[in-house]
């Protein structure tokens, strides 16, 4: 009679055994790559010239205006900053190698987009000193990010900035006056 | 030589319940396999699709079989979940995209009797709680059943991914078919 039970308890333990769930699975590895956006594009303006060719030029300077203005976007993945500075200390004369001082020259920045004053009158800077022009700009495409600098040279209020006075109190010689910008974008 | 009969009665009695053992707990094949689409890779290398997100439609096909034929007063049905190794899509730098941020959609094959309908699925998040899962797929019929599924996978919809730090992420899908009893 005792094996009897046993017997019973034995199958009644199998029967609960294989009450289990059965199941069976199957892998797939997934991977995300988030490759790097971060693209400065100069659409307009890559090259500006200001004529200094009379003495109301020379006394209240070149205002800005349409053909004074560079236009570049910003595509980019992550939020962003901007940074400008000229590459050499002054403006190297070509002819006859004097120079002119960077702070002669300032830009105001624009947003293009938002069609606002992004950034307000400035000097020019060299590379000791570069001016952050866009800090934590919003990640998106070009048609999001559009950008103005728009320059102008020795206008009055430049030279309240600069304190420099007008290019006509510098007495700066006639001459063909040059230097590189960088406008630099970096993650911000 | 002869056993006793008390041992025959027990030799009997155990072949008895061998055999009802079989009967009651029948044949048991619960398979699945990926037949194709896998890996699952998304690359995210235009603003356009940070912006919008990357859906892989169709991407991973799967098979399913379940052949029960235990009483339906032990198997209802089955059930395919999903898990994940983590509950991040992790990278070497110590960034972390959310495994919710990642969805994914079953389509069982036209015929399919149970939930989703063909042509009704949705997307679905998967769960950061990767001791939970996230159910998927599941029907009442559990006899001889094999079923083809096409899984969808969706990441960055809505621009979840913009302002990510640039790096490759990972982790792993568990798909588990499994009875339910």
């Amino acid at each position: 009679m005792r094996k009897l039970i046993l017997g019973f308890a034995m199958l009644l333990m199998s029967q609960l055994g294989f009450g289990q769930a059965v199941s069976d699975n199957a892998v797939v590895p997934v991977s995300v790559t988030l490759n790097s956006i971060l693209r400065l594009t100069v659409v307009s303006g890559g090259n500006i010239q200001f004529v200094v060719n009379n003495i109301g030029d020379y006394t209240s300077g070149v205002a800005n205006t349409t053909q004074y203005r560079t236009t570049f976007t910003v595509a980019s993945s992550r939020d962003f900053d901007v940074d400008v500075y000229a590459e050499d200390l002054d403006f190297i004369g070509t002819d006859a190698g004097g120079s002119l001082l960077l702070e002669n020259v300032g830009y105001v920045v624009w947003d293009n987009i938002a069609a606002a004053q992004l950034v307000a009158l400035d000097v020019l800077t060299d590379n000791s000193a570069p001016v952050r022009i866009i800090d934590e700009g919003a990640a998106g495409d070009a048609t999001d990010n559009e950008f103005q600098l728009r320059w102008e040279l020795g206008t009055p209020a430049l030279q309240v900035l600069s304190t420099l006075g007008s290019l006509l109190s510098q007495s700066i010689a006639p001459d063909n006056y040059v230097n590189n910008v960088f406008i630099v974008l970096s993650v911000d | 030589m002869f056993l006793p009969i008390k041992h025959i009665k027990l030799i009997i009695f155990l072949l008895i319940g061998f055999f009802y053992h079989f009967d009651v707990n029948g044949q048991i094949q619960v398979k699945v396999s990926i037949t194709s689409g896998k890996p699952v890779h998304f690359s995210f290398n235009t603003i356009n699709k940070y912006n919008n997100g990357i859906e892989l439609i169709d991407w991973t096909k799967a098979r399913l079989i379940v052949d029960d034929t235990r009483p339906a007063t032990i198997t209802t049905g089955w059930e395919l979940w999903a898990f994940t190794s983590s509950s991040d899509l992790e990278c070497s730098d110590g960034s972390t995209i959310l495994i919710s941020e990642l969805e994914i959609r079953v389509k069982p094959q036209v015929g399919f009797t149970g939930t989703p309908a063909p042509g009704a699925e949705v997307w679905i998040p998967l769960n950061n709680n990767i001791a939970v899962g996230r159910k998927i797929l599941e029907d009442t019929d559990f006899t001889s059943v094999q079923w083809d599924v096409d899984i969808d996978f969706r990441i960055g919809s809505g621009g979840t991914l913009i302002n990510r730090n640039w790096e490759l992420y990972y982790a792993d899908i568990i798909f588990v078919l499994t009875t339910v009893e």
